[in-house]
C-alpha cells in the first residue's frame, strides 16, 4: 500500500510551512494562500474523504498550556490565530492526513474546499457563521445556524454572550436586534 | 410557454421531516426543481457550552445530540478523552459498552425503519418496530437508569455494572427481536407497494456519496463497504465476529433500508457473542481514574485528537483540543447527519414529492446532531 502522505509531500511539499502530529496522525501546516492547491493535491493523491473540518480560536493572551505550580507564569501566550483544521482520510488506503492553516483573526480568509469536496459546503458555512472566516469562491456563503442578521460570531473566544440579542417579528419577518421588543 | 415554479415551504414543524428541518422546495407541478434545506432550529450551542464545562459535564450534553443513539455520542466523547489520556479500559467495561452500543443500534434502526415505513404510509410496522424498541429501551434502562439520554459512559468505563439478571434477560429478548425482524421483513420487504416506492428511488452514486462526506448506511447502501468498526476498530470489536452490510449495493432507498435491516441482524450476532464473553466480575471502570467525583477532575494532557466511531447513522467524531486543564479548549462534534443531509440538494431535483419524502426518510437524519 503506497504511502499517500509521502506522495503528498513529494507533490506539494513546497506549500508546507510546518509539520507536526495530531496525536498519531501527521499534521501539515500550509500557507493560507496555498490551501486550495494543497487540498487539490491531497484529493488527487487519494484522500477522498473529508472527515472533519473545524476551526479553533486561539485567543491572544491565553496560555498555550495550562500548568500549575512554579512554571505557571512561564508558559508562552497564544498568538491570536484562528486555525482551520482539515482531517483528511483515504477510504481505500485507510491513511490519515491533517492539513491546517493559521489565519490572522482580524481578517481570516482562505480558499473554499467546495471545489474539491462538495461536502465542505455546509462545514464551511458553519465556520463562516460561528468564526467569521471568509471562504473565497464558496457557492453560498451565508450563516448556517444563526439568523441572517445576527451580530458577532458565537464560537470566537471574545464573543460577548452577555449582550443578549432578541428575535422579534415585524411585518411578518423576523428581525434580530439588541432591544427586547414587546414580546408575544 | 415558460415553466413557472411555485415555492413550497415544508416548514420546521412537519410530520415527515424527522425533526425541525425546513425544506424550501421549488416545484414544477409535482416535480421538485430545486430544494434548500434550512437548519438551525435546534442549535443549542453545545460546542460553546463545552468550553465552559468540565469533561464530565460534557457527557450529558453529548447525549442530546443524536438523541436516538445517545450511547454512541457518549462513546465518542469518552473515546476522544481516553485516547488523549492513553488509558486502558477494563474488559468488563468494554463488553458492557459494546452491549450498550449494539442494543442502542437496534433501537435506533427500529426507529429509522418504523418512521421510514410511516413516511410511505405503512402504519403497522411502525407500531411493531416501536414495540420491539421497547425491549431495547428496557434493557438500557436496566443498565443506566434512563430510557433515552443515558449519560452512561464514563472515562475509563461505565457508570454502573450490568445488573445480576441482565444476561438471561438479553438472551430472552434476542428471541423477541428475531421474531420482530421477521415480521417487519414480511410486511415491508415482501410488500410490492413498498418495493415499487423504494427501488430505483433516490439513487446515490458511490463517488458522489464519498465526495459529500456521507458515512454509515448512506455510504454502505451505495456499495462502499466502509465501517469504522472494521476500518478503525475501537473497544472490543476486533474480538467480535460480524459482517459489514452494504444492503443491495444499488444505492437507492431500498438498498439503504436493506442495509439497516441487515445491520440489525449483525447487531444480534454481536450481542449474542458479547453476552457470552462478558465477564461477570471485575472492574467496570478504570481504577486509576476512579468513579464519582474523580471523573469531574479528569485532566487529559495538552494535545489535539480527532476520535471517531460508527454510530447507527454514520461517523460521529469528536475533535478535541486540550490545554491540560479540566475543561476542553475546543470540542467539536463531527456530525453524521449534517454531511448526509447535504446530499438531498443533489438527490431531490427531478423527483416527485412522495419520492422526496422517501429519500429524506432513507437518509435518516436526527436534527439534534445536525444543529448541535
Amino acid at each position: 500500500m503506497s504511502d499517500l502522505v509521502a506522495a503528498f509531500r513529494s507533490r506539494a511539499g513546497g506549500l508546507v510551512v510546518a509539520e507536526g502530529k495530531q496525536l498519531d496522525k501527521p499534521s501539515l501546516t500550509v500557507r493560507p494562500d496555498a490551501l486550495g492547491d494543497a487540498l487539490r493535491v491531497a484529493h488527487e493523491v487519494g484522500f477522498d474523504h473529508l472527515a472533519c473540518l473545524t476551526g479553533v480560536d486561539y485567543l491572544p493572551g491565553t496560555p498555550v498550556e495550562i500548568k500549575s505550580g512554579p512554571d505557571a507564569g512561564k508558559v508562552p501566550k497564544e498568538d491570536g490565530r484562528i486555525e482551520v483544521v482539515y482531517n483528511l482520510y483515504s477510504l481505500s488506503a485507510r491513511q490519515h492526513l491533517v492539513v491546517r492553516v493559521k489565519l490572522p483573526r482580524e481578517n481570516p480568509e482562505v480558499e473554499s474546499a467546495t471545489g474539491v469536496w462538495k461536502g465542505a459546503d455546509w462545514l464551511e458555512r458553519e465556520i463562516i457563521d460561528l468564526y467569521g472566516v471568509k471562504f473565497r469562491h464558496h457557492p453560498d456563503p451565508r450563516r448556517l445556524f444563526m439568523p441572517e442578521d445576527w451580530t458577532g460570531h458565537p464560537l470566537r473566544k471574545d464573543y460577548d454572550g452577555t449582550k443578549e440579542q432578541f428575535i422579534n417579528t415585524a411585518d411578518g419577518k423576523d428581525v434580530v436586534s439588541f432591544t427586547p421588543g414587546s414580546g408575544w | 410557454m415558460p415553466q413557472k415554479t411555485i415555492t413550497l415551504n415544508m416548514g420546521p414543524q412537519h410530520p415527515s421531516t424527522h425533526g425541525v428541518l425546513r425544506l424550501i422546495v421549488e416545484l414544477d407541478g409535482e416535480v421538485v426543481r430545486g430544494i434548500e434545506p434550512v437548519i438551525g432550529y435546534l442549535h443549542r450551542g453545545v460546542e460553546k457550552l463545552a468550553e465552559e464545562e468540565t469533561y464530565l459535564q460534557v457527557i450529558p450534553h453529548s447525549d442530546r445530540l443524536d438523541y436516538v443513539a445517545a450511547m454512541h455520542n457518549n462513546m465518542a466523547v469518552c473515546h476522544a478523552v481516553e485516547r488523549l489520556m492513553g488509558v486502558e479500559i477494563p474488559k468488563r467495561a468494554d463488553y458492557t459498552r459494546v452491549l450498550a452500543m449494539e442494543i442502542q443500534r437496534l433501537a435506533s434502526h427500529y426507529l429509522a425503519l418504523g418512521t421510514f415505513g410511516l413516511d410511505l404510509g405503512a402504519l403497522t410496522p411502525f407500531f411493531w418496530c416501536f414495540r420491539d424498541r421497547e425491549y431495547c429501551l428496557e434493557l438500557l434502562e436496566d443498565l443506566s437508569g434512563a430510557r433515552l439520554t443515558y449519560s452512561y459512559f464514563r472515562f475509563g468505563g461505565v457508570r454502573f455494572p450490568p445488573p445480576p439478571n441482565f444476561k438471561e434477560k438479553v438472551r430472552r429478548y434476542i428471541g423477541h427481536w428475531k421474531e420482530g425482524i421477521a415480521q417487519v421483513e414480511e410486511v415491508l420487504t415482501d410488500n410490492d407497494i413498498f418495493r415499487v416506492r423504494t427501488e430505483g428511488v433516490g439513487y446515490l452514486d458511490p463517488k458522489i456519496a464519498v465526495n459529500y462526506g456521507c458515512t454509515g448506511p448512506m455510504l454502505r447502501g451505495s456499495g462502499v463497504d466502509f465501517d469504522l468498526r472494521r476500518a478503525e476498530p475501537y473497544s472490543v470489536y476486533p474480538e467480535l465476529d460480524f459482517a459489514v452490510c452494504t444492503g443491495t449495493g444499488k444505492g437507492d432507498t431500498f438498498s439503504r433500508y436493506r442495509c439497516r435491516l441487515d445491520e440489525m441482524q449483525q447487531s444480534l450476532r454481536i450481542i449474542e457473542q458479547a453476552i457470552e464473553k462478558l465477564p461477570d466480575s471485575g472492574d467496570y471502570i478504570n481504577p486509576k481514574i476512579g468513579e464519582g467525583a474523580k471523573q469531574n477532575r479528569v485532566k487529559p494532557p495538552a494535545g489535539e485528537v480527532y476520535a471517531r466511531i460508527e454510530s447507527p447513522r454514520g461517523e460521529i467524531g469528536v475533535f478535541l483540543v486540550s490545554k491540560g486543564g479540566d475543561q476542553p479548549y475546543r470540542l467539536h462534534f463531527r456530525s453524521h447527519s449534517l454531511s448526509n443531509l447535504q446530499v438531498i440538494k443533489h438527490l431531490a431535483p427531478g423527483q416527485k414529492i412522495p419520492d422526496l419524502i422517501a429519500t429524506l426518510g432513507s437518509i435518516d437524519i436526527v436534527l439534534g446532531d445536525i444543529d448541535r
